[in-house]
């Protein structure tokens, strides 16, 4: 009935959502990935990724324009027909269900290993999971509506976090600023785009934001809120540890705020940042539950799609307890062919797309 | 289609199971008055019991002038006596104006009373007397006259009570509708300022009065509150809070959707900004819809108090929300998972006193926080005769002696006077239950999960609300979702930067004032 009960989001809850959701990729497992390939400069890695993000998100933008109200994969569906359409969008979906079990398992280790070790993991995993799926059913602008309400306390504690941590830094060991080598840090940085994805992903749901100025505002803003940010969080555990220490400790962040306290009185502070932490763990799952789901019902074409996040949450719990340890999962990490091949896939979809738009004629079309 | 016959036997049967009393069943909607003077006296007698009823007073007169017999009826109680003699039977039976020959207009010529119209059905005469007026029946006429002489008694206007404030003005509504609509009307002389009549309730005729202002009020959130109250399926709605249960939407949910308030002060603002107010004649406070969050959070104080003060004290309660809701549980979380964040010195003093307390702090944290409920309901159902003795009793005896007997540990009395003290400063009752209720749940996440838990029920506990919904204002808006507004959220700006009204109303008319210019 009015402007303010519509159920979409504007670009305050986007950008909020975004930041959150992305951020966490700097205070999980992937930092002993990244440090063991970029050494003391890893903290350019995020600064990379932005770059090499630009153009595809400039050509996803502009078809999104073209096509005002559909999602990202009804346009691929549109310009790519309907069998290269689902093998595209099955691939997304794949990509999208991959990272979302590893993510809960390793949230879910994290949590165990460093704070709750009595905890059975499927105690965890409801929680987690449940909670997640909780918001996630109230939809997206609940979930914007909880990032954006969480973000300013968030900030205030990581500038907390940070002031705090700054006694123990030691800047020497930024340099050399090169580390391994420009070369190798380009090369080694790019197979990890993906942990950018949330920015292209996102685009699924354009129909759910309030115009395209505001999807704009809030993913560039996002983006270069959050890879800022995550530079900045690897440029900490540098000055914080060095990264010779960094190849092997396999929560960094986790570490962190174990160290950090407040004078000699408050020695341990870690659960305060890690109830924060927590939260922003919570609001990731929650989307990319939301994400995984939209996405396998947009690729069958099912309309109603709130009912399947339970069996998805489920589903995700399920499959969670297959692999046995961390060490284990992380090498399914790295050995994973398929996830070795979705950096590329995630720059070239966009830039495919747009080529076939180009291709036949869909942009000059608008312009007469 | 069904037999006359058929819908006779079921109209029977209905008429036996249904448990309505005779009077309105036996006198259709329909029914019109006859010539004959002693046939609708008895009508009318007959639907009153009278004169087992002996409330329902029934006088006599004989107009000389016309040569015809009068008869006034009213209900003893609710009408005015002295009114009564004055602008009807003196008039009538002193009549000069009346003449033999003339057909007289009565309630133009003769009767002085402010409020008087003709009334020809028997259910509408019935419904007349019921609030109030005074009807007079003629002889040799099918018409009646019904005139209002309502008079209720009641209090005076007295100093709120629930919502006290320092500064500002004391006033609180009472017990009577003309009263507290002259009360509101004082303060906003607006002739946009409708006040609807809306009769609620099967049986008992109350009414509810709607106020808004119609050039600044969302049509359709006023026909969406009109249609709710027309929906009340109840057979009397007695009371205002009662009305809160009827019209609100989710009925098992811990949020409230309305606001419930004695302060003419507060109505009126609210008023301005495209709400809605709901009185009624027997109760001594309004309902306001849509709320939001931070309707319920703020006091009108709040805009009394200069800019600084005003913030101050809202920081206050910001804080004291947060401790109310979540002390316990963190205090539960970091003695039994986190332990590692409280200072050594303070974990061996904690740990010595507790060396003694065979319970584990979860149990404690427990009853002493169901004492503290205890206590407060204590509070308010004791006489007030001998509402001293409580604080005393509860102090000493759950406090101290409770720590002397080794039942609890002294760290706890803090942890719960902080909470029940933080609990006092949130200014609505409804805020303050779901606050109390929700500590529980945050408690016993935090006595199985820690931080986990603690993390995982608050968070849940924000998508609810910022899913809820009240009228169809999202609960926590304008802030989130994001609408433009004054930005009177936690923080407040001065007064004469609040030059806009929250959108979140969808008012008709966006702007309070012009935006001011420059810094003054």
């Amino acid at each position: 009935m009015n402007r303010a009960s519509d159920g979409w989001i504007d670009w305050r809850e986007l950008i909020t959502m975004l930041i959150i959701v992305n951020v966490i990729v700097g205070t999980d497992m992937m930092p002993l990935v990244l440090f063991k390939l970029g050494k003391n400069a890893t903290w350019t890695f995020p600064l990379i990724w932005g770059v090499l993000i630009i153009v595809p998100l400039l050509a996803l933008h502009s078809l999104l324009k073209l096509y005002r109200n559909k999602g990202l994969i009804q346009i691929i569906y549109d310009l790519t027909g309907n069998y290269l359409g689902f093998i595209l969008s099955g691939g997304l979906f794949l990509i999208v269900f991959n990272m979302l079990i590893r993510m809960s398992y390793n949230f879910v280790q994290e949590t165990s290993d460093i704070f709750l070790d009595t905890t059975p993991d499927l105690e965890l995993y409801l929680l987690l999971v449940g909670a997640a799926y909780f918001i996630a059913k109230y939809g997206f602008e609940t979930l914007g509506r909880v990032s954006s309400l969480l973000f300013p306390y968030l900030v205030a504690v990581f500038i907390v976090f940070v002031a705090l941590a700054r006694v123990d830094f030691i800047y020497q060991f930024l340099y050399p600023l090169g580390g391994p080598g420009i070369e190798k840090i380009i090369k080694s940085s790019v197979v990890h785009i993906p942990l950018l994805m949330e920015f292209i992903l996102v685009a699924t749901f354009f129909p759910f934001v309030n115009n395209y100025k505001d999807y704009r505002r809030g993913v560039w803003g996002g983006l270069a809120v959050s890879i800022i940010t995550i530079s900045l969080l690897l440029m900490i555990y540098i000055v914080m540890f060095d990264y010779n220490e960094l190849q092997v400790v396999s929560h960094p962040f986790n570490l962190l705020i174990r160290v950090t306290g407040i004078s000699r009185f408050f020695m341990n502070f870690d659960a305060f940042f890690f109830g924060f932490w927590l939260m922003m763990v919570i609001l990731r799952i929650s989307f990319y539950l939301y994400l995984n789901t939209a996405l396998f019902a947009y690729l069958l074409k099912i309309k109603e799609f709130e009912p399947l996040l339970l069996p998805f949450a489920t589903l995700t719990i399920l499959i969670g307890f297959i692999p046995e340890n961390l060490i284990k999962n992380i090498r399914i990490f790295k050995q994973n062919i398929f996830w070795n091949n979705v950096w590329w896939l995630l720059l070239a979809l966009p830039l495919l797309l747009w080529a076939i738009a180009y291709w036949k004629g869909e942009f000059k079309h608008e312009k007469g | 289609m069904r037999s006359e016959k058929e819908v006779n036997s079921m109209k029977f049967l209905k008429n036996m199971f249904s448990s309505r009393v005779n009077s309105q069943t036996a006198i259709e909607q329909e029914e019109k008055l006859s010539k004959s003077l002693d046939e609708n006296l008895n009508r009318l007698k007959e639907a009153f019991s009278y004169p087992n009823n002996e409330d329902f007073k029934v006088r006599e007169l004989y107009i000389e002038n016309i040569h015809r017999k009068a008869v006034l009826l009213s209900l003893n109680g609710m009408v005015d006596n002295d009114a009564i003699e004055q602008h009807i039977i003196h008039p009538l039976l002193e009549g000069t104006n009346i003449k033999e020959t003339e057909e007289v207009d009565l309630i133009k010529k003769v009767i002085t009373s402010k409020n008087a119209s003709k009334v020809s059905s028997l259910r509408k005469i019935i419904d007349d007397i019921l609030i109030g007026n005074t009807i007079i029946l003629m002889e040799n006429y099918n018409q009646a006259i019904s005139i209002a002489t309502t008079k209720f008694s009641h209090r005076s206007v007295q100093p709120s009570t629930r919502e006290t404030v320092l500064k500002g003005p004391k006033e609180a509504f009472i017990e009577s509708g003309d009263v507290n609509t002259s009360l509101i009307r004082k303060r906003l002389r607006d002739e946009n300022l409708v006040s609807e009549k809306i009769v609620v309730g099967e049986r008992s005729l109350s009414k509810v009065s709607m106020f808004y202002i119609k050039d600044i009020a969302n049509p359709e959130l006023v026909d969406r509150v009109r249609k709710r109250i027309k929906q009340i399926k109840a057979d009397t709605v007695m009371e205002i809070p009662m009305l809160e249960q009827h019209i609100e939407e989710r009925s098992y949910s811990l949020i409230p959707t309305v606001l419930y308030s004695e302060r003419p002060d507060r109505a009126v603002s609210f008023l301005q900004e495209g709400h809605i107010i709901l009185l009624m004649d027997s109760s001594s406070s309004c309902l306001i819809v849509p709320v939001t969050f931070w309707s319920l959070f703020h006091t009108p104080e709040d805009s009394y108090e200069r800019w600084a003060y005003g913030n101050f004290i809202r920081l206050i309660r910001l804080f004291s929300f947060f401790i109310a809701l979540l002390t316990p549980a963190i205090y539960i979380a970091v003695t039994n998972y986190h332990i590692e964040m409280i200072p050594t010195d303070l974990l061996f003093a904690i740990a010595a006193t507790r060396e003694r307390v065979p319970f584990p702090s979860v149990v404690e944290v427990f009853f002493m926080e169901s004492a503290f409920e205890l206590l407060r309901e204590a509070g308010i159902r004791i006489p007030s005769a001998i509402g001293p003795t409580i604080g005393i009793v509860g102090a000493l005896i759950l406090g101290n002696a409770a720590v002397e007997a080794n039942l609890i540990s002294p760290i706890l009395v803090i942890v719960v006077a902080l909470t029940g003290l933080a609990s006092f400063t949130i200014p609505d009752n409804s805020l303050s239950f779901l606050i109390r209720i929700m500590k529980f749940v945050i408690l016993g996440a935090a006595s199985l999960y820690g931080a986990l838990g603690i993390v995982v029920s608050f968070i849940c506990f924000m998508a609810y609300m910022s899913d809820f919904k009240s009228f169809g204002v999202p609960f926590l808006s304008p802030m989130a979702p994001y609408y433009k507004s004054s930005n009177d959220l936690i923080l407040r700006p001065p007064i004469w930067k609040q030059w806009l009204r929250p959108f979140y109303t969808d008012p008709e008319d966006d702007i309070r004032k012009k935006e001011p210019e420059g810094e003054r």
